[in-house]
């Protein structure tokens, strides 16, 4: 446990040293998610879907979304562009454990930079926003299900450590195609195969109060596990196939 | 037995990098590696450090094999490896002290401590706060080195240690490795700078083409090659005194040669003829010798003529 606890401290505290250094970058990401968020509010409001009090939840769910994905893919990349890679594969702790706690220091991070931008949102647009308590074990158990897709991405960075760039790709089709501008109730294809549709789905009813069964949790807890359980054992595989064929460093 | 290496081989497709190795460390020292590019050396490292798995056979680490120990190993475990920076630029020498010992398991207390250490003994006082991206190349060499030693491993792999560091720099290094060997500490070095494979290896490994040609200590691979100990003969010219000279060493191992009024003759310690012949011809032709000085090859020469041997 206490292992764990400095594994993680070390982490958010270089994560905040980074932060710390390339600030401006981040105030640049939350303006351009603000223009963003912006435009798609404004957009939907003159459209047939109404923004209700429930409605930004969508964009919070892509956002962490967006980054989760990607976060585990880029470290891995950036460790290799600058030359630290090889030093977290000869720690006492695994890869596969440095990944998951960044991605977690992220979340973190990234929570202040989204409470702002949605409060903003809130000011400037008079965009109606509730929350509910209960919408946190749904996301906490969506994120899962995004870590082990991050776990996928990560192992074909692994192998192809160009991947990373694709990964924004990847994301923006996610802002389109797994319902985070959908109202309430409109369950997109991707609701019966991805969890983040489905943890905005069951979000979205939470808040507005509406009905969520026992099935609805089930196939989210269901569907994340499986995504979890399958991202950590083809990176694991990966690791070690890319152990007896040689993991390239080159980028 | 610190390391047990039993017919170790490494193949990546038709490419086989490490062939059947066979070696054993029995005891804390300096190992140098040693090769050509391409000879094996970083594949055997990265093999030592679990950074690849071997085609076949096993690395034993004090009697278990390694592939048994799991993570635990590198609790054991430092290392700087070549062609990396081995450190995160945008933090200073303290934070990715701090960074890396909290992945170590210490605790803040010790790192902190361990820190003041190694700062003292890399003669880093005063830079600790600077960014690593801003220091110069010698002093991100310390700090690489200082990430390395944080947890005071057991085994420390140093690849290059030394490359691209200036005069002072590379004798703190040098320093600073010889004290961890003295106090306990098995270093594999690999380096192509010989003369610091010279002050500090005592034992090598040569690897060519996958395969280790030479285990041993520094002083048997001079040894083994007598017959490349020379003296050297200093005399003073005079009018054809070089045409002479030439004519009584003319063996293909001999060298004459005339630098500023001075013929340098080099004959090999084992043929004692020509040593003779030089010494009558020198007293009949009234010759000045201005000094004979016993010439042991130097570890450089000794390398040149094994691999030019190994090749032939």
């Amino acid at each position: 446990m206490r292992n764990i606890r400095r594994q993680f401290a070390a982490e958010l505290r270089k994560y905040f040293l980074e932060v710390k250094c390339y600030y401006p970058d981040h105030i640049v990401n939350l303006v351009v998610l603000f223009i963003m968020f912006f435009g798609f509010f404004r957009l939907f409001t003159n459209s047939d879907v109404i923004p209700d009090s429930a409605y930004y939840i969508g964009f919070v769910y892509w956002f962490y979304a967006n980054g989760i994905i990607g976060e585990s893919s880029v470290s891995i990349s950036t460790e290799k562009q600058s030359g630290t890679f090889e030093q977290l594969l000869i720690k006492p702790s695994s890869l596969s454990s440095i990944l998951f706690y960044r991605s977690a220091c992220w979340l973190l991070f990234q929570s202040v930079e989204i409470a702002i931008v949605m409060a903003a949102l809130h000011i400037f647009l008079s965009v109606p926003m509730s929350f509910s308590l209960f919408v946190i074990p749904v996301f906490i158990i969506t994120m899962l299900g995004l870590i082990g897709i991050s776990y996928l991405l990560s192992a074909l960075t692994l192998i192809f450590t160009k991947t990373a760039s694709f990964t924004t790709i990847f994301s923006y089709l996610l802002l389109f195609f797994s319902g985070v501008a959908n109202g309430v109730g409109v369950r997109s294809a991707a609701y019966f195969i991805f969890p983040l549709s489905q943890g905005i789905d069951i979000s979205r009813r939470l808040i507005l109060k509406l009905e969520v069964t026992l099935l609805d949790m089930g196939l989210l807890a269901v569907n994340s596990f499986v995504y979890l359980f399958l991202g950590m054992l083809v990176f694991h595989y990966v690791m070690k196939s890319g152990r007896n064929k040689g993991i390239s460093m080159e980028y | 037995m610190i390391f047990d290496i039993k017919n170790l081989t490494k193949s990546f497709g038709a490419h086989t990098a490490l062939s059947n190795l066979n070696l054993e460390i029995p005891e804390p020292g300096i190992y140098g590696i040693l090769g050509p590019n391409g000879a094996g050396k970083s594949t055997f490292l990265k093999l030592m450090l679990k950074i690849l798995n071997p085609t076949s056979g096993e690395i034993y680490y004090n009697g278990t094999n390694i592939r048994s120990i799991g993570n635990s190993y590198f609790n054991d475990i430092g290392a700087v490896l070549e062609g990396n920076r081995n450190l995160y630029w945008f933090l200073s020498a303290r934070e990715n002290l701090l960074y890396y010992g909290r992945l170590m398991g210490m605790t803040d207390r010790a790192i902190q401590a361990r820190t003041e250490e190694l700062l003292t003994v890399m003669e880093l006082k005063g830079h600790e706060d600077k960014k690593v991206g801003y220091c110069s190349r010698g002093m991100q060499q310390k700090v690489a080195i200082m990430a390395a030693l944080i947890h005071s491993p057991k085994i420390l792999f140093l690849d290059e240690p030394t490359l691209g560091l200036d005069v002072t720099t590379k004798a703190t290094v040098v320093s600073e490795v010889r004290r961890m060997a003295d106090s306990g500490t098995t270093v594999f070095l690999t380096t192509h700078q010989i003369d610091v494979l010279e002050r500090l290896t005592d034992r090598l490994t040569i690897f060519e083409n996958g395969k280790s040609t030479y285990h041993g200590s520094v002083d048997s691979l001079v040894n083994s090659q007598k017959s490349r100990q020379r003296t050297e003969y200093l005399l003073a010219a005079s009018e054809g005194s070089e045409e002479l000279l030439s004519a009584v060493v003319s063996a293909e191992d001999m060298e004459v040669e005339e630098r500023k009024g001075v013929i340098h003759i080099r004959i090999p310690n084992t043929d004692e003829a020509a040593q003779s012949r030089l010494m009558q011809v020198c007293m009949e032709n009234r010759l000045r010798i201005i000094s004979i000085v016993p010439e042991t090859p130097t570890l450089e020469e000794v390398l040149i003529h094994f691999w030019r041997s190994h090749h032939a």
